[in-house]
């Protein structure tokens, strides 16, 4: 199923969530019950988080991070690293080398 | 029942100076500690998990150290803290209150962690939390909620009510929290005790489990803003570790908070939107009357706006919920952690693991946070919340060239009844009104309790100050704190 469509800057209405859709898009298996309860709990906040579509933001620039200077890099020389023993101590499943999970591909 | 010995009485400070002088050993007030942990957790709920013997091995080198003469290392030697379950303990469980983590004890310590230790610290254990510190009541911790020292009927706030009620009941000195939207401020308030939220990047959060990484800090929870001050001095500084670090160099605050004792000449931006019907009578009456000693020791208020509040909540939410979808991608059950059982394809395993482990409330901000970054839906709510996270941050730009801080309430209410609100989120979140913004601008902020309700629960005033201006808070709260010390303490199961 694909994502609907609302190619609007500004949402000038509260849209209706696709509760399965987005649960799909967020690896969250839901019940029906909590389907159901979900949804209407993310309509109700959508319609109050729409109000931002009142204001006029033309030319007004995102703020992404509180601060943003330049980019600062450290030395390209390799240094400690997590100890693959302690890496995988807690990991669900593994071989002593690597971690066990199903068929990715 | 254990009551609090009086030496755990005292402040930070003073419980210090007691262990350097040898008034007492540091493995009698860790054993103090832990036995007033024994006692209250039944009631409070407190812990999450006690290193009874991490911190009594930790005192017996601290006391051969001093039987040797070699005296004190650092400035917090001895003295018991207790660390929120939201940060990295190396070897002592990390589940910040959730199922998803119930077992996991990491390889490393958080920066700030590691710098409470280097200073002579004695880490108590864990403490309860909200899950993943998305909540405002410490009521949806997987391992059952926290309770409020000064009336068990409430809730402690949140997300660090854990940390606010280990230190408000004398479990530990003081404590380590995590604020994204209150989550120090807030339970500092309902607790009656002082907590403070760097500016962002003051504090390393290397270590600390990601909620909302543009708003996340790490501060402290303590008796008194002379505490607070010290331990924000020994976790702050610059991390390679966090590409957020700030390279600023770290002022004493300590000494900035020794040394205050008026108000004199301070301008402090009182805003409208924050003082109005929304508070409660007790909280307004309370914030008023702080206000009027402030004048009297010298300070002038000034009225300023911060016309975008009324779009604050929404700003935080759509930015926070949208930064934790991302954030908790990571809990997949492959690597560490819980995994759900069964023979299952990748992705079912990866539905299912979060299913299970995840409470509602996670749930809820994650799917909420998925649908405003998806396709079709980003530019409308997540990148509107950014441009209105400018236009707050310029709000307050404004206020500050007419004041030097900004005061208001740290709360419009006081703690309430566990379960109340609880079957409404949106009401929950409307309660933040007051702390988001200092987060979405990247300012600091403080709480210090300042009097209580009718019911005897405290209530906290907020003082805010512009990027890097912990100084000036720090300075306000001494100040006010040396002549209106709040003297009140929860006796065990009420309010006094």
């Amino acid at each position: 199923m694909s994502a609907p469509q609302n190619t609007d800057k500004a949402p000038q209405q509260a849209p209706h969530i696709d509760i399965h859709h987005v649960a799909r898009l967020a690896r969250i298996a839901l019940t029906e019950a909590e389907a159901t309860a979900f949804a209407a709990d993310l309509d109700h906040m959508l319609v109050y988080f729409a109000s931002l579509g009142t204001l006029d933001l033309d030319g007004v620039p995102p703020l992404t991070e509180p601060e943003s200077g330049p980019t600062l890099f450290r030395p390209d020389v390799a240094g400690p690293v997590l100890d693959r023993t302690e890496a995988l101590s807690q990991a669900p499943a593994h071989d002593g080398a690597a971690f066990i999970v199903p068929r990715v591909v | 029942m254990t009551a609090p010995d009086p030496v755990t009485l005292a402040p930070l400070t003073a419980q210090a100076t007691a262990i350097a002088r040898g008034d007492i050993s540091v493995t009698a007030l860790v054993d103090l500690y832990l036995a007033r942990i024994d006692a209250r957790q039944p009631t409070l709920n407190a812990f999450r998990a006690v290193d009874a013997d991490g911190a009594r091995a930790a005192a017996a080198l601290a006391d051969a150290r001093l039987a040797r003469g070699e005296g004190p290392a650092g400035r917090l030697f001895g003295v018991p803290i207790a660390i929120k379950d939201q940060l990295c303990t190396r070897g002592l469980v990390t589940s910040a209150g959730s199922r998803m983590l119930e077992h996991w004890r990491p390889p490393y310590d958080a920066t700030a962690v590691a710098r409470l230790r280097a200073e002579g610290a004695i880490i108590l254990g864990k403490t309860n939390q909200d899950e993943f510190a998305m909540g405002s009541t410490s009521a949806s911790c997987a391992f059952g909620p926290v309770r409020n020292p000064w009336d068990t009927n409430h809730v402690p706030g949140g997300s660090s009510g854990g940390s606010a009620a280990a230190v408000a009941d004398f479990q530990a000195a003081a404590a380590l929290g995590t604020d994204t939207g209150g989550s120090i401020r807030q339970p500092a308030s309902f607790c009656g005790l002082v907590g403070i939220k760097p500016t962002w990047g003051r504090v390393s959060r290397y270590g600390a489990v990601a909620y909302a990484s543009s708003l996340d800090q790490i501060g402290p929870i303590a008796r008194t803003t002379a505490d607070a001050a010290l331990i924000l001095e020994i976790i702050a500084g610059h991390d390679p570790a966090d590409m957020g670090s700030l390279r600023d160099p770290v002022p004493a605050y300590s000494a900035i908070a020794a040394a205050a004792d008026t108000m004199q000449g301070l301008r402090i931006g009182v805003p409208a939107e924050l003082m109005g019907a929304g508070n409660s009578p007790d909280v307004a009456n309370a914030v008023g009357e702080a206000l009027a000693r402030c004048e009297a020791l010298g300070a002038t208020l000034v009225p300023v706006n911060l016309p975008h509040t009324a779009f604050a909540i929404q700003t935080y939410y759509l930015i926070a919920m949208a930064e934790a979808s991302s954030n908790l991608a990571r809990y997949d059950g492959l690597r560490y952690g819980h995994r759900a059982q069964g023979d299952l394809e990748l992705e079912e395993l990866i539905a299912k693991t979060r299913a299970e482990a995840f409470g509602p409330e996670v749930k809820r901000r994650i799917l909420l946070g998925t649908f405003a970054l998806s396709a079709g839906y980003h530019e409308a709510f997540y990148g509107r919340a950014q441009q209105v996270r400018t236009l707050i941050r310029r709000d307050f730009d404004a206020a500050y060239t007419t004041c030097d801080i900004i005061a208001c309430p740290t709360s419009p209410v006081t703690a309430p009844r566990l379960g109340e609100k609880h079957d409404d989120p949106l009401a929950m979140y409307l309660m933040d009104i007051d702390t988001v913004m200092s987060n979405l601008a990247g300012h600091c902020s403080l709480s210090l309790p300042i009097g209580q309700d009718g019911e005897g629960l405290p209530i906290g005033l907020q003082f805010m100050a512009p990027h890097l201006g912990e100084a000036r808070i720090i300075a306000a709260a001494a100040a006010y704190e040396k002549h209106h010390p709040f003297e009140a303490r929860p006796t065990d199961g009420g309010a006094q």
